[in-house]
């Protein structure tokens, strides 16, 4: 009776097995289009938008060394993760190659109040510190000194306050293309491809991280098609847009720059979100141990989450503002678990303060909703 | 109990180990610097035992004898005591010379040679460790002890050399004295030489150079003591009685040279004119004819319509010997682009206290340099019918006193001889009168100094 059941046992095993086989090879990719359209920003929705779904717990959240953080911006912890590298912006050699109807407007773009642009918003996010690259002010400023204040108190007052030494360039390559459609009445089409690169400059290593991928922008995105359009006669041009004129291009092209890099900004802001810990939950009330000085920008949707032991617990949505060293928030929304209602209840009761051994973070989930009509 | 001893000793270490780096403390209170120095030889000895005697005096004075021996529980009290007296006579500013020290066989490592310096307990005072400058005697009464060992190479025996040693350390002692005293009068050579070596090194430095350039300092001396050193060495302890004005002269000599040697300027307007007025505000003499040449380069960095200042100084002779550099911060300040920006540069760099400093130390270090190498060269030219046995003319100038790196060539109808001469020329030209007596053929002429460092007998 045994055997035989034993045998029955073994052909079902086969069975079951043949049947897997059979089947073919596991399908885990699939074809996906290439896109060339043009790039968007991507902005975190308002925290009073959230629902119950949403409240997951974003990608990079850095909670580990946190408490290593002095926030001492010219001795920062080496272990600290909030730790800003210094960077030196570059807008990479923008060649523009061959010939063609505008393309020598094209070339003689200047992108070097481009790159000073470029540095004022970066330093805003704070999540780099930037040396910047605008020596003719620096100078300028040193020279009225010099003449103000006399050569000692300058001189001491240069040895004492060095020039930053950058850790990383941050280097954005641009390439730029245009072409004309039509006939009679044609119209410029420009396209701006940035990508961004974080390079060591003694090692040569081009850093993996932030990934901010490749940004694209058409001259579509910025200008209406009319707007771009001219006549030509016999060959010549007759009127509409002076697309030899690089006053005229370079207006355009700025627009489009400008784009790329708030987009550039929203990405950075995703792939480097600021951390901060949670000191303390009164009601809805939610109070963080840093601020602006941890990268934390107004109007923050932050996700609060608890980290135990490699775990991570989604509490609730916050809408976060900071100071300069803190910041408080507002959870406009518990998450429907049982821990976070326990953690609700007991911050309804009074001050809930996080243990040692789960600990509760804030982590924001990308630029903020208001950020590109605020600050772009 | 034994484990908790050992975990009590391996906490210690790591705290010894870092101080023995500067200098080490016997049970007994002896304190010892092992220092270096490049080269090999009796320079090279002499530079490693200042250098040594120098950290001595410094970690006197900074305490750190005291620090470190507090955690040393099995230091006597007479031995603590010692080391207390000992850091208050220094921070006192009473010099240390006046106490006995041994200095190890040197040692070669690499192409250093290493001696040990050590500071042996002793009875301490006030008195004996300062000698009195007292204007109306004219000698200086000194008790000092010596050590020597044989010398086989220049057949000087250890008693011959303890006795050297001990004179030459009598010598320094009242050279320490008497810079002391007439540290205001010098006060531009001891600007100079408190920020290159200290003055315990810079005594030991003139004492060098009195004893390789004359005799008769010592006008007299008696053993007091004698008694055998391992190796074969002898320790004796004499005393001596010093000649005062010999040393005061013979000091001022050389505290003149090292302080104020005249320097002629080589650099583009306006650098010139800016370094010349910095020069004269550090009481540096300038004589567009002097030997000694400070050659200032300066080089523009331009970016995006700044410059920065890249300023090179050398401190060379005319014949092309380089005794100090020195080169400026360039990163410290960028200003816009203009025909005036160089002034503007110069005036920042200058104006840095740390800047001014790095270049006045190595004027400094320079002039002292020239004066370790034996004075600045001289080219001396005679008409070759005034010799009867030029072959002799380099072994005769070798011997005259103060002269050094002797070179002789035969161009035409001159003799050019190339010697280094630490005194002043009008006494150059004296010597060579006397000394170059057995080999003219007819009597000189009158010399035509054509400049500090050019002298013709046409």
């Amino acid at each position: 009776m045994k055997t035989s059941f034993k045998v029955t046992l073994s052909a079902v095993a086969l069975c079951v097995l043949s049947a897997c086989q059979s089947t073919g090879p596991a399908q885990q990719t699939e074809a996906g289009k290439v896109s060339n359209r043009a790039s968007n920003a991507i902005i975190a929705k308002s925290a009073y938008s959230f629902e119950q779904d949403d409240i997951k717990v974003p990608a990079f959240f850095d909670t580990q060394g946190l408490s290593n953080c002095n926030f001492d911006r010219a001795d920062e912890n080496d272990n600290c993760p909030l730790k800003k590298p210094i960077v030196r912006m570059y807008f990479g050699g923008t060649d523009v190659g061959g010939q063609g109807q505008g393309v020598d407007a094209l070339r003689e773009y200047d992108d070097h109040q481009l790159l000073m642009m470029l540095e004022n918003q970066f330093a805003g996010i704070n999540r780099f510190r930037i040396v910047t690259r605008d020596d003719e002010t620096v100078s300028q400023e040193q020279q009225i000194q010099l003449e103000q204040q006399g050569a000692k108190n300058v001189a001491r007052r240069a040895a004492e306050r060095r020039t930053l030494q950058p850790d990383y360039i941050v280097k954005l390559d641009t390439l730029r293309t245009v072409k004309n459609e039509g006939s009679i009445t044609g119209w410029m089409d420009y396209t701006l491809e940035i990508t961004s690169a974080i390079i060591d400059p003694y090692t040569r290593e081009l850093m993996p991280y932030p990934n901010l991928g490749k940004i694209r922008v058409k001259s579509e995105d910025v200008r209406e098609r009319n707007e771009l359009k001219y006549v030509m006669a016999n060959n010549r041009y007759v009127s509409g847009y002076r697309y030899f004129d690089s006053a005229h291009v370079n207006a355009v092209i700025n627009d489009m720059a400008s784009r790329g890099i708030d987009i550039l900004l929203t990405r950075m802001l995703s792939e480097m979100p600021a951390t901060a810990q949670v000191l303390g939950i009164k009601g809805n009330q939610v109070s963080l141990d840093r601020g602006q000085n941890a990268g934390v920008l107004a109007n923050e949707t932050m996700i609060i989450f608890e980290y135990s032991a490699g775990f991570v617990e989604p509490i609730g949505v916050a809408n976060v503002n900071p100071s300069r060293n803190s910041a408080t928030g507002e959870i406009t929304l518990w998450k429907n678990t049982q821990r976070a209602e326990s953690i609700e209840a007991q911050a309804a009761a009074g001050i809930y303060r996080p243990s040692s051994q789960g600990k509760i973070f804030a982590v924001s989930v990308g630029t903020p909703a208001n950020f590109l009509e605020n600050r772009t | 109990m034994i484990k908790a001893s050992a975990v009590g000793l391996a906490l210690l270490l790591p705290t010894w180990a870092t101080v023995a780096q500067d200098f080490s403390l016997s049970g007994n209170g002896d304190i010892s610097v092992n220092r270096c120095a490049y080269g090999r030889g009796a320079p090279a000895i002499e530079q490693a035992k200042a250098s040594a005697l120098a950290e001595i005096s410094r970690v006197v004075s900074s305490s750190k004898v005291l620090s470190v021996a507090t955690t040393r529980e099995e230091l006597s009290s007479a031995t603590m005591e010692w080391l207390q007296q000992l850091t208050t006579l220094q921070q006192e500013g009473i010099d240390l010379r006046g106490l006995r020290t041994q200095v190890s066989t040197p040692e070669l490592m690499g192409s250093d040679t290493c001696v040990t310096v050590t500071l042996v307990k002793q009875p301490v005072s006030k008195n004996s460790s300062a000698t009195a400058w007292d204007n109306a005697e004219t000698t200086v009464s000194v008790t000092v002890v010596g050590e020597g060992w044989r010398d086989n190479k220049q057949g000087i025996s250890a008693r011959e050399n303890a006795e050297l040693d001990a004179l030459r350390r009598a010598i320094s002692q009242v050279v320490g004295v008497w810079l002391t005293e007439q540290r205001t009068q010098y006060s531009n050579s001891a600007a100079y030489t408190s920020e290159t070596q200290n003055s315990m090194a810079m005594s030991d430095f003139v004492a060098q150079q009195l004893q390789t350039k004359s005799s008769g300092m010592v006008k007299q001396w008696r053993l007091v003591d004698s008694k055998a050193l391992p190796n074969n060495g002898v320790e004796v302890t004499i005393r001596a009685d010093v000649e005062k004005q010999k040393i005061a002269l013979a000091t001022a000599n050389i505290m003149q040279q090292i302080g104020s040697p005249r320097v002629s300027v080589t650099a583009p307007s306006p650098l010139d004119n800016e370094l010349k007025q910095w020069l004269s505000k550090q009481g540096v003499e300038l004589s567009d004819k002097a030997n000694l040449l400070l050659v200032a380069e300066p080089r523009m960095i331009e970016r995006n319509g700044t410059s920065r200042l890249d300023l090179r100084v050398t401190v060379n002779d005319r014949a092309g010997n380089q005794y100090g550099s020195w080169r400026n911060d360039s990163s410290l300040i960028a200003l816009p682009s203009s025909d005036t920006v160089l002034y503007d540069l110069i005036d920042v760099h200058l104006s840095l206290e740390e800047q001014s400093k790095g270049l006045r130390k190595q004027l400094g270090d320079a002039f002292v340099r020239v004066v370790q190498e034996g004075g600045l060269l001289h080219d001396i030219w005679i008409n070759s019918d005034y010799l009867a046995q030029p072959d002799r003319l380099s072994s005769v100038l070798s011997t005259l006193g103060g002269a050094k790196d002797v070179s002789v060539a035969h161009d035409g109808q001159f003799y050019k001889a190339q010697l280094r001469f630490s005194g002043k020329t009008g006494d150059l030209v004296a010597a060579l009168r006397q000394s170059l007596k057995p080999i003219i053929a007819v009597d000189l002429p009158k010399a035509t100094v054509a400049n500090e460092f050019s002298i013709r007998f046409n």
